[in-house]
């Protein structure tokens, strides 16, 4: 049976049996009881909460009274009921007026709701919610590629995600991360690597690449490929969005980042951010930005797996074979990068270049080079991205005074929990192999560095690809005409599309951060 | 997730229940609900441990009839006994049936429903269902329990069939049991 035949005969088996259940115990099984025995001289303190009487005589027979009453006038308790012996046999039904000076003693029952039950009831509203949630917005409860933690110092923190655009084994590709928060000490780095999501990933390696630096410098790496170092590194001396200020965002790349939301009518709308260097360092310098997407580029990728629906491997194998993706599409062309535009000598605005990654867990830094200039003037620049498609860490201006070259180092070691994984070691350290990995899966990779870790600025180079796993949810959406508007005419679909994304686009990071345990670290 | 976490995912809240749960050997659909027991008038249904000649334990179990200051009576299928409260080690007297294998199943299947979460299930399953629903659902068990030593026998009193103690005159041979027995 495959798994999403399995899910859906789960979810019918659980629906029609915990109807069963509830209703089983829903029919007035879910109270306690609070019993109190009282002598009958005590009458006075009788608790008339209590829907039934039950008038227990000195010979073991009771009657068992409804809508009773004490006359304390004439020393009688009346009420409608019964008899019964001390078998609990009825003996006569009818209106009775006991004498109190007959009864041994009375018996009061009151329910309560049990508090017990009272919290399962909410458990069970909340469990409700969470599944309600899921089928209205599927695409709030997934996750995206292999993520990678490393210490900061203190402790592990997610620094990367690898191949985030690599969705199919078609599209399997090197990606190259800054783990430019990563604080190992001494010679061994140790790199986990978690499968969080509902997919399968395909890592064929994961290699460290350890730049060597002196104590002050920084390395980043521009969009060639080429690495800097840096001994000089300034945040803005002012930067404005749309919503004013700021500076105080972008100043430090603690996760506190700047993002926005989409637009309400149209997907693609763009929005820009001014920065302003007053003192720019001279000669070579890039501008450094730490960003990670927003959720916006994921609903719509997931979208078009919706609009795929049950065809899913037929879309990938053709849209593989002609050598276009999802990712690849006019889609993609559409929602863009961060373009970096500085202004020529006319004063016109010109694109120089374009940073980020698609992935909404880990905050990349990307490295832009700017274009020499005979000036020391101040330095102004624009940021332009889709509105809502991207959350901004820090930004930095680096004078560059070097190429380098980092050290390849694959691990000395793979484990899976506390066990050495002889054949997880194989498979990324051979490159006809691949590992592969599941949800909940975590492999520790440790690596053995040729001098400190204080040495070396550190990347990490991943290689592979993930395929999504197809949700029940989407199955409903499929849409052949639509996907291939998506894909290749979205402008269209991006208008059509703001409207369901605006719904859910408040709460969808929240509900995505809630849906793993892994959390944006600071 | 593998196959096993899946597994321990289902089974570690039923587990977790199932090991925080009350247990009782009353005879199937002995127990009323709660419900019926304003307008019923039997006795609970008690076991008691006791031993009334050193190292030799003795069981006995049935509708608790009556109790008086010395001692218990407990209706068993035939008979009518009486226990004296001194002997007595441990008593377990369940007032009602609480539906402890309903909730179990409520528990399973809230657990596997939250396959339906996505990756909250990774909080859902063993928090929600696999900690808070089974201690509910556990503490629900014990709702109808009452314990001897940890409660007196005055705790037991007005869950007999006679809670006015034993009627004087009761021809104890012609004393039938609940008819569910």
């Amino acid at each position: 049976m495959r798994p999403l035949q399995f899910f859906s005969a789960v979810s019918r088996v659980v629906f029609v049996v915990g109807f069963i259940i509830l209703t089983s115990i829903s029919c007035g099984n879910t109270h306690t009881v609070s019993r109190k025995v009282t002598p009958a001289y005590t009458y006075g303190t009788l608790d008339h909460a209590s829907p039934y009487l039950k008038v227990h005589m000195e010979n073991g027979s009771v009657y068992i009274l409804k809508s009773w009453s004490v006359d304390k006038a004439n020393h009688l308790v009346d009420g409608t009921g019964v008899l019964y012996d001390f078998n609990r046999n009825p003996i006569k039904k009818g209106t009775f007026s006991v004498g109190l000076d007959s009864v041994a003693v009375f018996e009061t029952n009151v329910l309560h709701q049990s508090g017990s039950i009272a919290a399962l009831a909410v458990i069970t509203g909340i469990s409700v919610s969470i599944t309600a949630a899921c089928a209205a917005n599927p695409k709030a409860c997934f996750g995206s590629c292999p993520t990678f933690y490393v210490t900061n110092g203190r402790h592990k923190i997610l620094q990367a995600e690898g191949f985030s655009s690599s969705i199919a084994p078609s599209l399997e590709a090197t990606d190259v991360d800054a783990l430019y928060r990563a604080h190992p000490k001494g010679r061994k780095v140790q790199v986990e690597m978690r499968n969080e999501a509902l997919e399968t990933h395909v890592v064929r390696y994961v290699n460290l690449l350890a730049v060597p630096k002196s104590k002050n410098e920084r390395v980043f790496k521009d969009a060639k490929g080429s690495y800097w170092l840096s001994n000089k590194v300034d945040i803005p001396d002012s930067c404005t969005g749309p919503e004013g200020n700021i500076l105080k965002k972008v100043s430090s790349f603690d996760g506190d980042q700047r993002f926005s939301l989409a637009d309400p009518d149209y997907l693609g709308t763009k929005e820009t951010l001014d920065l302003w260097f007053d003192h720019p360092p001279a000669g070579k310098k890039g501008l450094v930005i730490a960003s990670r997407q927003t959720l916006l580029s994921t609903y719509i990728l997931y979208q078009a797996l919706a609009y795929m629906g049950n065809d899913i491997g037929k879309w990938f194998m053709k849209l593989s074979t002609q050598g276009d993706s999802p990712e690849k599409s006019d889609l993609s062309g559409m929602l863009g990068k961060i373009d970096v535009l500085v202004q020529d000598s006319t004063g016109q605005w010109k694109r120089v270049g374009t940073a980020g990654e698609h992935g909404p867990l880990a905050s990349d830094v990307y490295l832009v080079t700017l274009p020499a200039r005979k000036v020391s003037d101040p330095l102004h620049l624009k940021l332009r991205m889709t509105k809502g498609d991207w959350r901004i860490d820090y930004l930095a201006l680096a004078g560059l005074h070097a190429k380098t070259n980092p050290i390849t180092i694959s691990p000395s070691s793979v484990f899976k929990g506390d066990q050495k994984n002889k054949q997880a070691f194989k498979d990324l350290t051979d490159s006809a192999q691949t590992l592969i990995t599941y949800p909940g899966d975590s492999y520790t990779l440790n690596y053995r560095l040729p001098k400190s870790a204080d040495h070396y600025e550190f990347f990490l180079q991943s290689h592979g690809y993930y395929l999504e796993w197809m949700r029940k949810e989407w199955q409903h959406e499929e849409n052949h005409q639509k996907l291939v508007q998506l894909l290749f005419s979205p402008e269209t679909m991006l208008m059509d599309l703001a409207p369901a994304y605006k719904k859910v686009e408040p709460r969808m990071e929240n509900a995505f951060w809630r849906s793993r345990y892994v959390r944006p670290n600071q | 997730m593998s196959v096993r976490i899946n597994k321990l995912v289902a089974v570690l809240p039923v587990l977790i229940f199932v090991a925080g749960c009350a247990t009782t050997h009353a005879p199937n659909v002995w127990l009323s609900n709660p419900d019926q027991l304003q307008n019923e008038a039997f006795g609970g249904w008690i076991q008691v441990q006791y031993s009334n000649v050193p190292s030799v334990k003795k069981k006995e179990s049935g509708e608790l009839i009556a109790v008086s200051y010395d001692s218990l009576y407990v209706l068993d299928r035939f008979n009518l006994v009486a226990v004296a409260s001194a002997d007595v080690t441990k008593a377990r007297l369940v007032t009602y049936d609480a539906h402890t294998g309903e909730l179990s199943g409520w528990v399973l299947l809230g657990t596997l429903s939250t396959l339906s979460h996505g990756w909250y299930l990774v909080l859902t399953a063993p928090l929600l269902w696999g900690l808070a629903g089974s201690i509910a659902a556990s503490s629900r068990s014990h709702d109808p329990i009452i314990d001897y030593p940890r409660h007196s026998f005055d705790a037991f009193r007005p869950y007999a069939r006679f809670p006015q103690g034993l009627p004087r005159h009761l021809n104890r041979k012609a004393l039938m049991p609940k008819e569910a027995y």
